[in-house]
Protein backbone atom coordinates (compact mmCIF):
# COMPACT_ATOMS: atom_id res chain seq x y z
CA UNK A 1 0.00 0.00 0.00
CA UNK A 2 1.05 3.40 -1.40
CA UNK A 3 2.43 6.31 1.34
CA UNK A 4 -0.32 8.72 0.92
CA UNK A 5 2.51 11.47 1.69
CA UNK A 6 4.97 10.54 -0.65
CA UNK A 7 2.40 10.20 -3.01
CA UNK A 8 0.73 13.33 -3.25
CA UNK A 9 4.64 14.96 -2.63
CA UNK A 10 5.49 13.43 -6.47
CA UNK A 11 1.86 14.24 -7.55
CA UNK A 12 2.06 17.80 -6.64
CA UNK A 13 5.42 17.84 -8.25
CA UNK A 14 4.49 16.26 -11.56
CA UNK A 15 0.93 18.01 -11.66
CA UNK A 16 2.96 21.55 -11.57
CA UNK A 17 4.94 20.57 -13.86
CA UNK A 18 2.25 19.89 -16.17
CA UNK A 19 0.35 22.93 -15.54
CA UNK A 20 3.26 25.27 -15.77
CA UNK A 21 4.56 24.43 -19.42
CA UNK A 22 0.81 24.47 -20.88
CA UNK A 23 0.40 26.83 -23.63
CA UNK A 24 -1.82 29.35 -22.72
CA UNK A 25 -1.31 31.83 -25.96
CA UNK A 26 -4.93 31.25 -26.97
CA UNK A 27 -8.44 30.83 -26.52
CA UNK A 28 -8.30 26.94 -26.99
CA UNK A 29 -5.14 26.66 -24.89
CA UNK A 30 -6.25 28.52 -21.93
CA UNK A 31 -9.69 26.68 -22.04
CA UNK A 32 -7.63 23.55 -22.19
CA UNK A 33 -5.78 24.69 -19.14
CA UNK A 34 -8.05 25.70 -16.79
CA UNK A 35 -10.29 22.60 -17.44
CA UNK A 36 -6.91 20.18 -16.65
CA UNK A 37 -6.97 22.52 -13.24
CA UNK A 38 -10.50 21.92 -12.47
CA UNK A 39 -9.96 18.29 -12.92
CA UNK A 40 -6.90 18.28 -11.05
CA UNK A 41 -8.62 20.84 -8.23
CA UNK A 42 -11.53 18.28 -7.54
CA UNK A 43 -9.04 15.39 -6.92
CA UNK A 44 -6.70 17.37 -4.59
CA UNK A 45 -10.58 18.87 -2.70
CA UNK A 46 -11.66 15.41 -2.40
CA UNK A 47 -8.72 14.34 -1.01
CA UNK A 48 -8.25 17.55 1.74
CA UNK A 49 -11.48 16.46 2.70
CA UNK A 50 -10.80 13.09 3.06
CA UNK A 51 -7.84 13.88 5.49
CA UNK A 52 -9.82 16.21 7.19
CA UNK A 53 -12.30 13.72 8.27
CA UNK A 54 -9.39 11.44 8.95
CA UNK A 55 -7.44 14.25 11.27
CA UNK A 56 -10.87 15.20 12.82
CA UNK A 57 -11.76 11.20 13.90
CA UNK A 58 -7.78 10.78 14.98
CA UNK A 59 -7.65 14.05 17.04
CA UNK A 60 -10.49 13.10 18.77
CA UNK A 61 -9.54 9.71 20.00
CA UNK A 62 -6.32 11.63 21.78
CA UNK A 63 -9.45 13.35 24.11
CA UNK A 64 -8.45 12.42 27.78
CA UNK A 65 -11.22 11.79 30.26
CA UNK A 66 -12.26 14.37 32.52
CA UNK A 67 -10.49 15.28 36.02
CA UNK A 68 -12.23 13.53 38.72
CA UNK A 69 -11.46 15.01 42.13
CA UNK A 70 -12.29 13.97 45.29
CA UNK A 71 -11.96 17.29 46.49
CA UNK A 72 -14.72 19.86 46.14
CA UNK A 73 -13.14 22.70 45.33
CA UNK A 74 -16.19 25.37 45.45
CA UNK A 75 -16.29 23.59 49.15
CA UNK A 76 -12.89 24.83 49.95
CA UNK A 77 -13.47 28.00 48.29
CA UNK A 78 -16.45 28.65 50.85
CA UNK A 79 -14.34 27.82 53.93
CA UNK A 80 -11.64 29.87 53.38
CA UNK A 81 -13.82 33.08 52.08
CA UNK A 82 -15.51 32.36 55.76
CA UNK A 83 -12.48 31.88 57.67
CA UNK A 84 -10.43 35.09 56.05
CA UNK A 85 -13.67 37.12 57.37
CA UNK A 86 -12.98 35.73 60.60
CA UNK A 87 -8.88 36.60 60.26
CA UNK A 88 -10.06 40.04 58.94
CA UNK A 89 -12.58 40.62 62.27
CA UNK A 90 -9.98 38.67 65.06
CA UNK A 91 -7.03 40.81 63.34
CA UNK A 92 -4.71 41.85 66.39
CA UNK A 93 -2.99 44.78 64.58
CA UNK A 94 -5.66 46.92 63.61
CA UNK A 95 -8.94 48.31 65.60
CA UNK A 96 -13.31 48.33 65.32
CA UNK A 97 -12.76 51.60 63.07
CA UNK A 98 -10.81 49.11 60.05
CA UNK A 99 -12.66 46.50 60.85
CA UNK A 100 -15.51 48.28 59.77
CA UNK A 101 -14.42 49.64 56.70
CA UNK A 102 -14.41 53.23 58.36
CA UNK A 103 -11.12 53.73 56.44
CA UNK A 104 -12.00 52.51 53.38
CA UNK A 105 -14.96 54.95 53.40
CA UNK A 106 -12.45 58.22 54.43
CA UNK A 107 -9.92 56.95 51.62
CA UNK A 108 -13.14 57.61 49.21
CA UNK A 109 -14.13 60.97 50.74
CA UNK A 110 -10.68 61.85 50.81
CA UNK A 111 -10.66 61.11 46.68
CA UNK A 112 -13.84 61.94 46.20
CA UNK A 113 -12.21 64.78 43.53
CA UNK A 114 -12.18 61.60 40.94
CA UNK A 115 -15.93 60.41 41.42
CA UNK A 116 -18.86 62.11 40.37
CA UNK A 117 -21.79 62.88 42.29
CA UNK A 118 -23.73 60.00 42.93
CA UNK A 119 -20.73 58.11 43.86
CA UNK A 120 -19.99 60.74 46.91
CA UNK A 121 -23.97 60.09 47.78
CA UNK A 122 -22.74 56.55 47.87
CA UNK A 123 -20.23 56.91 50.18
CA UNK A 124 -22.24 59.29 52.41
CA UNK A 125 -24.59 56.22 52.56
CA UNK A 126 -22.06 53.78 53.23
CA UNK A 127 -20.84 55.94 56.47
CA UNK A 128 -24.87 56.65 57.21
CA UNK A 129 -25.42 52.25 57.03
CA UNK A 130 -22.24 51.89 59.44
CA UNK A 131 -23.73 53.60 61.79
CA UNK A 132 -27.25 52.02 60.78
CA UNK A 133 -25.32 48.65 61.42
CA UNK A 134 -24.67 49.02 65.04
CA UNK A 135 -28.33 50.81 65.65
CA UNK A 136 -27.63 54.33 65.59
CA UNK A 137 -30.31 56.03 63.23
CA UNK A 138 -28.32 59.43 62.62
CA UNK A 139 -30.37 62.36 62.46
CA UNK A 140 -29.34 65.91 61.08
CA UNK A 141 -28.93 67.00 65.04
CA UNK A 142 -25.95 64.73 64.56
CA UNK A 143 -24.51 67.18 61.45
CA UNK A 144 -23.29 70.28 62.83
CA UNK A 145 -19.68 70.55 62.47
CA UNK A 146 -20.52 74.11 60.02
CA UNK A 147 -23.88 75.17 59.41
CA UNK A 148 -23.01 74.22 55.85
CA UNK A 149 -22.61 70.54 56.56
CA UNK A 150 -25.86 70.71 58.57
CA UNK A 151 -27.86 71.95 55.86
CA UNK A 152 -25.96 69.77 53.52
CA UNK A 153 -26.99 66.54 55.76
CA UNK A 154 -29.92 67.59 56.47
CA UNK A 155 -31.22 67.79 52.63
CA UNK A 156 -29.33 64.55 52.23
CA UNK A 157 -31.48 62.73 55.08
CA UNK A 158 -34.31 63.85 54.10
CA UNK A 159 -33.81 62.17 50.51
CA UNK A 160 -32.63 59.19 52.40
CA UNK A 161 -35.45 58.61 54.90
CA UNK A 162 -38.08 59.05 51.92
CA UNK A 163 -36.13 56.34 50.13
CA UNK A 164 -36.03 57.55 46.77
CA UNK A 165 -33.69 57.67 44.70
CA UNK A 166 -33.07 60.91 42.75
CA UNK A 167 -30.51 63.10 44.86
CA UNK A 168 -31.33 66.17 42.56
CA UNK A 169 -32.43 68.51 45.52
CA UNK A 170 -29.23 67.42 47.28
CA UNK A 171 -27.41 68.26 44.28
CA UNK A 172 -28.96 71.73 44.18
CA UNK A 173 -27.95 72.73 47.95
CA UNK A 174 -24.61 71.31 46.60
CA UNK A 175 -24.28 73.78 44.64
CA UNK A 176 -25.47 76.86 46.27
CA UNK A 177 -22.95 76.24 49.51
CA UNK A 178 -20.24 74.98 47.59
CA UNK A 179 -19.48 78.86 46.46
CA UNK A 180 -19.16 79.97 49.91
CA UNK A 181 -17.67 76.67 51.53
CA UNK A 182 -15.67 74.41 48.40
CA UNK A 183 -14.42 72.46 51.57
CA UNK A 184 -17.83 71.23 52.41
CA UNK A 185 -17.02 67.56 51.25
CA UNK A 186 -13.81 67.89 53.61
CA UNK A 187 -16.29 68.84 56.69
CA UNK A 188 -18.56 66.23 55.98
CA UNK A 189 -15.88 63.95 56.56
CA UNK A 190 -14.60 65.67 59.46
CA UNK A 191 -18.16 65.00 60.82
CA UNK A 192 -18.19 61.69 60.65
CA UNK A 193 -14.96 61.25 61.65
CA UNK A 194 -16.40 62.75 65.15
CA UNK A 195 -19.46 61.20 65.23
CA UNK A 196 -17.18 57.94 64.97
CA UNK A 197 -15.30 58.86 67.90
CA UNK A 198 -18.35 59.71 70.05
CA UNK A 199 -19.66 56.08 69.19
CA UNK A 200 -16.07 54.07 69.31
CA UNK A 201 -18.09 51.78 72.37
CA UNK A 202 -21.35 50.64 69.99
CA UNK A 203 -18.70 49.98 67.31
CA UNK A 204 -16.27 48.11 69.76
CA UNK A 205 -19.05 46.35 71.53
CA UNK A 206 -20.87 44.88 67.29
CA UNK A 207 -16.87 44.04 66.09
CA UNK A 208 -16.30 41.87 69.79
CA UNK A 209 -20.26 40.86 68.90
CA UNK A 210 -19.33 39.48 65.63
CA UNK A 211 -15.92 37.60 66.88
CA UNK A 212 -17.82 35.34 68.65
CA UNK A 213 -20.15 34.52 66.65
CA UNK A 214 -17.46 33.97 63.62
CA UNK A 215 -15.53 32.46 65.96
CA UNK A 216 -18.44 30.07 67.34
CA UNK A 217 -19.83 29.64 63.24
CA UNK A 218 -16.59 28.60 62.56
CA UNK A 219 -15.10 26.64 65.26
CA UNK A 220 -12.18 28.87 65.65
CA UNK A 221 -10.53 29.21 69.06
CA UNK A 222 -8.48 32.44 68.08
CA UNK A 223 -6.42 33.99 66.06
CA UNK A 224 -3.57 31.73 65.46
CA UNK A 225 -5.74 29.04 65.43
CA UNK A 226 -7.58 30.17 62.42
CA UNK A 227 -4.13 31.25 60.88
CA UNK A 228 -3.25 27.52 61.07
CA UNK A 229 -6.71 26.31 59.71
CA UNK A 230 -6.32 28.90 56.99
CA UNK A 231 -3.34 27.54 56.08
CA UNK A 232 -3.95 23.84 56.07
CA UNK A 233 -7.00 25.02 54.25
CA UNK A 234 -4.78 27.12 51.34
CA UNK A 235 -2.53 23.68 51.21
CA UNK A 236 -5.55 21.37 50.30
CA UNK A 237 -6.98 23.74 47.70
CA UNK A 238 -3.27 24.09 46.40
CA UNK A 239 -3.25 20.62 45.51
CA UNK A 240 -6.75 20.65 44.31
CA UNK A 241 -5.92 23.29 41.88
CA UNK A 242 -2.66 21.95 40.93
CA UNK A 243 -2.48 21.64 36.79
CA UNK A 244 -3.41 18.60 35.27
CA UNK A 245 -2.77 17.32 32.15
CA UNK A 246 -6.04 17.87 31.02
CA UNK A 247 -5.42 21.97 32.18
CA UNK A 248 -2.07 22.19 30.18
CA UNK A 249 -4.27 20.55 26.43
CA UNK A 250 -7.23 23.64 27.33
CA UNK A 251 -4.37 26.30 27.46
CA UNK A 252 -2.22 24.34 24.29
CA UNK A 253 -5.98 24.48 22.54
CA UNK A 254 -6.53 28.12 23.53
CA UNK A 255 -2.97 29.07 22.10
CA UNK A 256 -2.23 30.24 25.68
CA UNK A 257 0.77 28.01 25.64
CA UNK A 258 2.70 27.28 22.56
CA UNK A 259 2.99 23.74 22.62
CA UNK A 260 5.86 23.68 19.77
CA UNK A 261 8.13 24.92 22.94
CA UNK A 262 7.27 21.30 24.56
CA UNK A 263 8.33 19.62 21.66
CA UNK A 264 11.62 17.35 21.68
CA UNK A 265 14.60 19.34 19.86
CA UNK A 266 12.67 22.91 20.05
CA UNK A 267 14.87 25.58 21.18
CA UNK A 268 12.58 26.89 24.41
CA UNK A 269 13.07 23.30 25.41
CA UNK A 270 17.03 22.87 25.33
CA UNK A 271 17.25 26.42 26.49
CA UNK A 272 15.28 25.25 29.91
CA UNK A 273 16.47 22.22 30.01
CA UNK A 274 20.38 23.83 30.26
CA UNK A 275 19.27 26.72 32.44
CA UNK A 276 18.16 25.01 35.34
CA UNK A 277 19.05 21.02 34.98
CA UNK A 278 22.63 20.37 35.89
CA UNK A 279 24.55 18.14 33.14
CA UNK A 280 24.54 15.25 35.29
CA UNK A 281 21.09 14.49 35.27
CA UNK A 282 19.53 11.85 32.50
CA UNK A 283 16.90 14.08 31.64
CA UNK A 284 15.32 11.32 29.58
CA UNK A 285 15.42 8.97 33.73
CA UNK A 286 11.63 9.14 34.75
CA UNK A 287 12.51 8.99 38.13
CA UNK A 288 15.77 11.52 38.38
CA UNK A 289 13.42 13.79 36.44
CA UNK A 290 10.52 13.59 38.97
CA UNK A 291 12.99 14.88 41.60
CA UNK A 292 14.25 17.55 39.60
CA UNK A 293 10.33 18.63 39.25
CA UNK A 294 9.85 18.24 42.79
CA UNK A 295 12.47 20.80 43.74
CA UNK A 296 11.63 23.33 40.81
CA UNK A 297 7.72 23.20 41.98
CA UNK A 298 9.24 24.60 45.09
CA UNK A 299 11.32 27.09 43.14
CA UNK A 300 8.20 28.00 41.51
CA UNK A 301 6.30 29.09 44.36
CA UNK A 302 9.80 30.98 45.96
CA UNK A 303 10.21 33.15 42.81
CA UNK A 304 6.53 33.83 42.59
CA UNK A 305 6.93 35.10 46.15
CA UNK A 306 10.10 37.26 44.85
CA UNK A 307 8.63 38.39 42.06
CA UNK A 308 5.80 39.83 44.31
CA UNK A 309 8.10 41.35 46.94
CA UNK A 310 10.28 43.13 43.84
CA UNK A 311 6.90 44.10 43.23
CA UNK A 312 6.43 46.00 46.24
CA UNK A 313 10.46 47.02 46.84
CA UNK A 314 9.35 50.65 46.39
CA UNK A 315 6.98 50.33 49.25
CA UNK A 316 8.89 48.42 51.74
CA UNK A 317 11.97 51.08 50.65
CA UNK A 318 9.83 54.01 51.29
CA UNK A 319 8.66 52.76 54.81
CA UNK A 320 12.24 51.74 56.16
CA UNK A 321 13.58 55.25 54.76
CA UNK A 322 10.57 56.93 56.79
CA UNK A 323 10.94 55.20 59.76
CA UNK A 324 14.55 54.04 60.40
CA UNK A 325 15.11 56.97 62.40
CA UNK A 326 12.91 55.93 64.78
CA UNK A 327 14.14 52.43 65.03
CA UNK A 328 14.60 52.60 69.32
CA UNK A 329 18.39 52.42 70.32
CA UNK A 330 18.23 51.77 73.84
CA UNK A 331 15.27 51.19 76.33
CA UNK A 332 15.71 54.18 77.90
CA UNK A 333 14.13 56.41 75.05
CA UNK A 334 11.76 58.57 75.49
CA UNK A 335 8.58 57.08 75.15
CA UNK A 336 6.34 58.40 72.05
CA UNK A 337 4.10 60.79 72.42
CA UNK A 338 2.73 62.35 68.69
CA UNK A 339 -0.37 61.06 68.89
CA UNK A 340 -1.77 62.24 72.07
CA UNK A 341 -0.71 65.61 71.67
CA UNK A 342 -2.38 65.67 68.01
CA UNK A 343 -5.81 64.18 69.71
CA UNK A 344 -5.16 66.98 72.53
CA UNK A 345 -5.21 69.69 69.53
CA UNK A 346 -8.34 68.46 67.74
CA UNK A 347 -10.53 68.37 71.08
CA UNK A 348 -9.04 71.79 72.19
CA UNK A 349 -10.30 72.98 68.44
CA UNK A 350 -12.88 71.28 68.41
CA UNK A 351 -14.53 72.93 71.22
CA UNK A 352 -14.07 75.99 69.92
CA UNK A 353 -15.70 75.46 67.04
CA UNK A 354 -18.44 74.03 69.23
CA UNK A 355 -18.74 77.02 70.93
CA UNK A 356 -19.21 79.40 67.47
CA UNK A 357 -21.60 76.78 66.21
CA UNK A 358 -23.77 77.57 68.99
CA UNK A 359 -24.16 81.04 68.45
CA UNK A 360 -24.43 80.06 65.40
CA UNK A 361 -27.02 77.79 65.41
CA UNK A 362 -29.10 79.86 68.47
CA UNK A 363 -29.58 82.89 66.44
CA UNK A 364 -26.98 84.53 69.38
CA UNK A 365 -23.41 85.87 69.13
CA UNK A 366 -23.91 86.04 73.01
CA UNK A 367 -26.30 87.28 75.47
CA UNK A 368 -27.70 89.24 72.58
CA UNK A 369 -29.34 88.72 69.48
CA UNK A 370 -27.16 89.12 66.07
CA UNK A 371 -26.97 92.73 65.30
CA UNK A 372 -27.02 92.50 61.69
CA UNK A 373 -26.51 90.05 59.24
CA UNK A 374 -23.08 90.65 58.93
CA UNK A 375 -22.57 89.30 62.14
CA UNK A 376 -23.67 86.20 60.93
CA UNK A 377 -21.89 86.16 58.31
CA UNK A 378 -18.67 86.89 60.59
CA UNK A 379 -19.32 83.48 62.81
CA UNK A 380 -19.73 81.24 59.53
CA UNK A 381 -16.55 82.65 57.66
CA UNK A 382 -15.21 82.05 61.37
CA UNK A 383 -16.56 78.69 61.87
CA UNK A 384 -15.21 77.34 58.12
CA UNK A 385 -11.59 79.03 59.16
CA UNK A 386 -11.78 76.31 62.11
CA UNK A 387 -13.28 73.28 60.16
CA UNK A 388 -10.07 74.22 57.51
CA UNK A 389 -7.70 74.15 60.46
CA UNK A 390 -9.28 71.09 61.82
CA UNK A 391 -8.96 69.40 58.53
CA UNK A 392 -4.79 69.54 58.77
CA UNK A 393 -4.62 68.74 62.30
CA UNK A 394 -6.89 65.32 61.02
CA UNK A 395 -3.84 65.08 58.27
CA UNK A 396 -1.73 65.53 61.12
CA UNK A 397 -3.80 62.86 63.05
CA UNK A 398 -3.70 59.69 60.38
CA UNK A 399 0.18 60.70 59.96
CA UNK A 400 0.29 59.90 64.30
CA UNK A 401 -1.99 57.26 64.06
CA UNK A 402 -0.36 55.10 61.61
CA UNK A 403 3.18 56.31 63.38
CA UNK A 404 1.61 54.97 66.58
CA UNK A 405 0.92 51.48 65.27
CA UNK A 406 4.11 51.33 63.81
CA UNK A 407 6.41 52.43 66.83
CA UNK A 408 4.24 49.77 68.60
CA UNK A 409 5.88 46.86 66.94
CA UNK A 410 9.31 48.65 65.21
CA UNK A 411 12.34 47.25 66.04
CA UNK A 412 15.75 46.86 64.28
CA UNK A 413 14.53 43.11 63.64
CA UNK A 414 11.39 44.37 61.86
CA UNK A 415 11.02 41.85 58.99
CA UNK A 416 9.09 42.57 55.50
CA UNK A 417 6.52 40.02 56.60
CA UNK A 418 5.72 42.58 59.77
CA UNK A 419 5.32 45.47 56.99
CA UNK A 420 3.43 43.26 54.82
CA UNK A 421 0.59 42.89 58.11
CA UNK A 422 0.56 46.88 59.04
CA UNK A 423 -0.45 47.60 55.74
CA UNK A 424 -2.54 44.71 54.98
CA UNK A 425 -4.41 45.63 58.80
CA UNK A 426 -4.50 49.58 57.51
CA UNK A 427 -6.31 49.42 54.09
CA UNK A 428 -6.38 53.79 54.52
CA UNK A 429 -2.52 53.84 55.31
CA UNK A 430 -1.30 51.43 52.44
CA UNK A 431 -3.15 53.29 49.16
CA UNK A 432 -1.55 56.47 50.73
CA UNK A 433 2.06 55.11 51.38
CA UNK A 434 1.37 53.28 47.30
CA UNK A 435 0.78 56.75 46.17
CA UNK A 436 3.55 58.04 47.39
CA UNK A 437 5.93 54.76 46.62
CA UNK A 438 4.80 54.81 43.33
CA UNK A 439 4.04 58.47 42.71
CA UNK A 440 0.48 58.08 41.65
CA UNK A 441 -2.43 59.86 41.93
CA UNK A 442 -4.67 57.41 39.69
CA UNK A 443 -7.47 55.97 42.21
CA UNK A 444 -7.61 52.84 39.79
CA UNK A 445 -3.99 52.04 39.82
CA UNK A 446 -3.48 52.63 43.30
CA UNK A 447 -6.52 50.43 44.00
CA UNK A 448 -4.99 47.53 41.40
CA UNK A 449 -1.76 47.97 43.65
CA UNK A 450 -3.57 47.60 46.56
CA UNK A 451 -5.45 44.55 45.81
CA UNK A 452 -2.14 42.67 44.52
CA UNK A 453 -0.82 44.15 47.90
CA UNK A 454 -3.65 42.67 49.78
CA UNK A 455 -3.32 39.22 47.84
CA UNK A 456 0.84 38.77 48.68
CA UNK A 457 0.37 39.55 51.92
CA UNK A 458 -2.61 36.73 52.64
CA UNK A 459 -0.53 34.49 50.44
CA UNK A 460 -0.01 31.75 53.15
CA UNK A 461 2.87 30.40 50.79
CA UNK A 462 5.33 33.18 51.59
CA UNK A 463 8.48 31.91 53.47
CA UNK A 464 11.38 33.86 52.11
CA UNK A 465 9.71 37.19 53.34
CA UNK A 466 8.81 36.21 56.74
CA UNK A 467 12.39 36.11 57.76
CA UNK A 468 13.61 38.74 55.79
CA UNK A 469 14.68 42.09 57.65
CA UNK A 470 13.50 45.45 56.64
CA UNK A 471 16.57 47.48 58.07
CA UNK A 472 19.18 45.20 56.81
CA UNK A 473 19.68 44.41 53.00
CA UNK A 474 20.28 41.31 52.03
CA UNK A 475 20.82 39.61 48.65
CA UNK A 476 17.87 37.60 48.35
CA UNK A 477 18.70 36.65 44.43
CA UNK A 478 21.86 34.95 45.89
CA UNK A 479 20.12 33.71 48.56
CA UNK A 480 17.60 31.44 46.52
CA UNK A 481 20.48 30.70 44.17
CA UNK A 482 22.86 28.99 46.67
CA UNK A 483 19.75 27.26 48.15
CA UNK A 484 18.83 25.35 44.90
CA UNK A 485 22.42 24.83 43.58
CA UNK A 486 22.14 22.63 46.86
CA UNK A 487 19.42 20.91 46.12
CA UNK A 488 20.77 20.41 42.80
CA UNK A 489 19.52 22.88 40.53
CA UNK A 490 21.83 24.55 37.99
CA UNK A 491 20.87 28.59 38.85
CA UNK A 492 22.35 31.77 38.36
CA UNK A 493 22.47 34.99 40.24
CA UNK A 494 21.47 36.63 36.85
CA UNK A 495 18.87 34.32 35.97
CA UNK A 496 17.03 36.11 39.06
CA UNK A 497 17.33 39.85 37.86
CA UNK A 498 13.77 41.38 38.17
CA UNK A 499 14.35 41.51 33.92
CA UNK A 500 14.76 37.57 33.69
CA UNK A 501 12.21 36.33 35.95
CA UNK A 502 9.33 36.09 33.56
CA UNK A 503 11.77 33.91 31.76
CA UNK A 504 13.05 31.69 34.25
CA UNK A 505 9.13 31.19 35.56
CA UNK A 506 8.03 30.17 32.44
CA UNK A 507 11.06 27.91 31.77
CA UNK A 508 10.32 26.10 34.98
CA UNK A 509 7.10 25.65 33.94
CA UNK A 510 7.54 24.08 30.24
CA UNK A 511 9.84 21.61 32.36
CA UNK A 512 6.96 20.83 34.68
CA UNK A 513 4.75 21.10 31.78
CA UNK A 514 6.50 18.18 29.81
CA UNK A 515 7.06 16.10 32.83
CA UNK A 516 3.89 16.21 33.30
CA UNK A 517 2.77 15.35 30.25
CA UNK A 518 5.60 12.56 29.87
CA UNK A 519 3.95 10.57 33.02
CA UNK A 520 0.60 10.57 31.83
CA UNK A 521 -1.64 8.71 29.25
CA UNK A 522 -0.89 11.05 26.18
CA UNK A 523 2.26 12.75 24.50
CA UNK A 524 3.55 15.87 23.63
CA UNK A 525 3.13 14.85 19.92
CA UNK A 526 -0.38 13.86 20.35
CA UNK A 527 -1.39 17.42 21.96
CA UNK A 528 0.62 18.95 19.26
CA UNK A 529 -1.40 17.63 16.71
CA UNK A 530 -4.86 17.79 18.66
CA UNK A 531 -3.66 21.95 18.27
CA UNK A 532 -2.63 21.44 14.85
CA UNK A 533 -6.02 19.91 13.94
CA UNK A 534 -7.86 22.77 15.57
CA UNK A 535 -6.40 25.01 13.59
CA UNK A 536 -7.21 23.30 10.20
CA UNK A 537 -10.62 22.93 11.43
CA UNK A 538 -11.34 26.81 11.75
CA UNK A 539 -9.20 27.08 8.67
CA UNK A 540 -11.02 25.13 6.91
CA UNK A 541 -14.67 26.29 8.46
CA UNK A 542 -13.99 29.91 7.66
CA UNK A 543 -13.77 28.92 3.98
CA UNK A 544 -16.78 27.36 4.56
CA UNK A 545 -15.58 23.83 3.50
CA UNK A 546 -16.48 22.41 7.26
CA UNK A 547 -19.91 22.95 9.29
CA UNK B 1 -6.03 6.61 -11.80
CA UNK B 2 -7.94 3.92 -9.40
CA UNK B 3 -4.29 4.11 -7.08
CA UNK B 4 -5.36 8.01 -6.75
CA UNK B 5 -7.86 7.94 -4.65
CA UNK B 6 -7.57 8.22 -1.17
CA UNK B 7 -9.51 5.06 -0.02
CA UNK B 8 -6.25 3.13 -1.45
CA UNK B 9 -3.93 4.66 1.04
CA UNK B 10 -3.82 3.61 4.61
CA UNK B 11 -3.59 6.91 6.61
CA UNK B 12 -3.05 5.23 10.05
CA UNK B 13 0.31 4.15 8.30
CA UNK B 14 1.48 8.03 8.62
CA UNK B 15 3.52 9.28 11.65
CA UNK B 16 0.96 12.67 13.08
CA UNK B 17 3.31 14.94 12.00
CA UNK B 18 3.30 13.47 8.68
CA UNK B 19 -0.55 14.01 8.35
CA UNK B 20 -0.11 17.65 8.93
CA UNK B 21 2.47 18.15 6.32
CA UNK B 22 0.04 15.90 3.93
CA UNK B 23 -2.90 18.43 4.73
CA UNK B 24 -0.32 21.34 4.47
CA UNK B 25 1.30 19.99 0.95
CA UNK B 26 -2.52 19.85 -0.39
CA UNK B 27 -3.49 23.28 0.64
CA UNK B 28 -0.39 25.36 -0.47
CA UNK B 29 -0.75 23.15 -3.75
CA UNK B 30 -4.85 24.07 -4.19
CA UNK B 31 -3.47 27.94 -3.93
CA UNK B 32 -1.38 27.32 -6.39
CA UNK B 33 -3.59 25.56 -8.78
CA UNK B 34 -5.73 28.46 -8.11
CA UNK B 35 -2.88 30.96 -8.83
CA UNK B 36 -2.50 29.40 -12.46
CA UNK B 37 -6.10 29.98 -13.59
CA UNK B 38 -6.13 32.40 -16.59
CA UNK B 39 -9.15 34.17 -16.93
CA UNK B 40 -10.19 33.63 -20.36
CA UNK B 41 -12.26 36.66 -21.37
CA UNK B 42 -8.68 38.40 -21.29
CA UNK B 43 -7.46 36.68 -24.52
CA UNK B 44 -8.37 37.34 -28.24
CA UNK B 45 -8.82 33.95 -30.16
Amino acid sequence: MNNFLDFIKKDIEAKKTLVSTMPSRTKTNVKKLNQTIDNIEDKYINYKTSLVNYLLAKSRSFALKDDVSDVNTDKLNEKIINLEHVKFLLNPTNTYFEKMGFDTLLYQINNYTTFNFDSLNDIINGFLDKFQLVGIALTKDDFHYTCYVHEYMSAFLDVRNKKTKSYDKVGEIFEQIYWINPELIEHIELNFRKLIKLNEKKFTTYIFELQKEAMRNNKVENYNDCIEKLKSLYIDLNLAKKETVNDIIALARKGDIDIEQLREGSKARINAYNTLVPTEVDTSNEKEMVKVCNVLEKLKINIEEYNNYLEFLPLFNEFRDEYINLVPKDDNEVPYKGLKEVVEKINSKENELERINKKIFSGKPGFFEFKSDNDLKHLKAESVLKAKELYKLYKTYDEEYFKAKVMSTLSNTLTIMDVLNLYYSFDYFKKLAIAKAYDTNSFEEISKYSEDFDLFAMNTTNIIVSGLPLFDERNIARIIANKYNLNSIKLTEEALDEDNLTNLLNQILLILRINKIENSKTTIEKIWFMCKVDKIVSNERKNGNLL
Amino acid sequence: MKNEEIIDFDLSRLSLSDLIEAYEEIEDFLHFLNDQRIEEDDLDE
